[in-house]
């Protein structure tokens, strides 16, 4: 059986879109305003008493998508940062390396394996 | 955000000392324009890029040898089958075989990868690559500052390699799995904590750029 868990979470502070996010398969997915959550998870199974569940469940998984989404920012702060004199390939560069790359790719496979 | 102190360590995993993640701040910091520990001939210090540790799973930024590569042929329009060294873009856990999917399986992404000294070769047979430009050119590529290619290097003073990061494919995971029984055989090496950092600073800035410089309000 797969369990579907769907939850109630009455603390405005999960009244937001946050898409997936797991190590362990799990999903908590906001549907349309008057649910504002549902979970389920695939791989797992519980038994969720409702209390428990919004309060510790809900607030511990908030917490690690909070902490997500601060990485990401930070991520993508740096990666701006260090990369902002970069530049694309110009029309002859290109070309070269669409030749150098059709080159590199071979018909017959040497490896055990491959299809 | 500037490349600096504020938020930086918050990025690296608790596992790492201070001094593991001292060295991994000032490697990455050569990418910056504002870095201040510039060499004098303006080079990046590429040691303990790659590492050939051996692990019984694939990971985010292992390059394996001979992956099936659908190349789309422009006159025909029709894909045609090739193989090609890829790196994996993939999440680590969305491609494990520990990880049992049971909907919405992951496939595995990857960029193809080529050998940087055939990429010089033909440079070189172009009258436009004078030895200005091409050094030039080598340079930027070198500090990562050519946004579509990453360039990799086997430590330094290794075999050079570019993963060419707008030519994307998805392979199938089960399939990529069945590499692993002869992993050593079928992965060129790994990426170590420094470059894998850069790799993924470098994937950032390729799909995610600030700003975008195009006004989305309705």
């Amino acid at each position: 059986m797969i369990p579907f868990i769907c939850a109630d979470v009455s603390n405005s502070n999960f009244d937001r879109g946050f898409s997936s996010l797991s190590s362990y398969e799990e999903r908590i997915i906001p549907v349309k305003k008057e649910v504002k959550l549902f979970a389920y998870w695939l791989t797992d199974g519980m038994n969720p008493i409702a209390n428990d569940f919004v309060n510790d469940y809900a607030n511990e998984y908030f917490e690690t998508q909070k902490m997500f989404d601060n990485r990401q920012n930070v991520l993508l702060g740096f990666s701006n940062s260090i990369f902002e004199n970069s530049r694309s390939l110009n029309e002859i560069e290109e070309e070269v390396l669409n030749i150098t790359f059709f080159k590199s790719l071979t018909k017959k496979p040497t490896l055990k394996g491959r299809r | 955000m500037e490349f600096g102190e504020d938020h930086f360590e918050s990025l690296l995993p608790p596992y790492l000392t201070s001094d593991q993640k001292s060295r991994l701040k000032d490697s990455l910091s050569q990418f910056s324009i504002h870095r201040g520990s510039e060499n004098s001939n303006n080079e990046v210090d590429y040691n303990n890029f790659t590492t050939k540790q051996h692990s019984d799973y694939f990971k985010q930024s292992d390059l394996i040898y001979e992956i099936r590569y659908p190349h789309l042929n422009e006159e025909t329009v029709e894909f045609e089958k090739y193989y090609t060294t890829a790196i994996i873009l993939s999440n680590t856990c969305d491609i494990s075989s520990e990880n049992l999917h049971i909907l919405n399986k992951k496939q595995s992404i990857l960029a193809p990868v080529i050998d940087l000294n055939c990429f010089i070769e033909d440079l070189s047979k172009n009258d436009y690559f004078t030895r200005e430009r091409l050094t030039s050119f080598l340079n930027e590529l070198k500090l990562q500052r050519i946004t579509n290619l990453f360039y990799i290097s086997e430590n330094n003073g290794g075999e050079e390699y570019i993963a060419l990061l707008d030519k994307i494919f998805w392979f199938p995971t089960n399939e990529l799995n069945d590499y692993i029984e002869n992993i050593n055989e079928n992965k060129l090496f790994s990426l170590t904590q420094f470059g894998y950092y850069l790799f993924l600073l470098k994937l950032s800035f390729h799909f995610c750029r600030f700003p975008e410089a195009l006004d989305r309000s309705v």
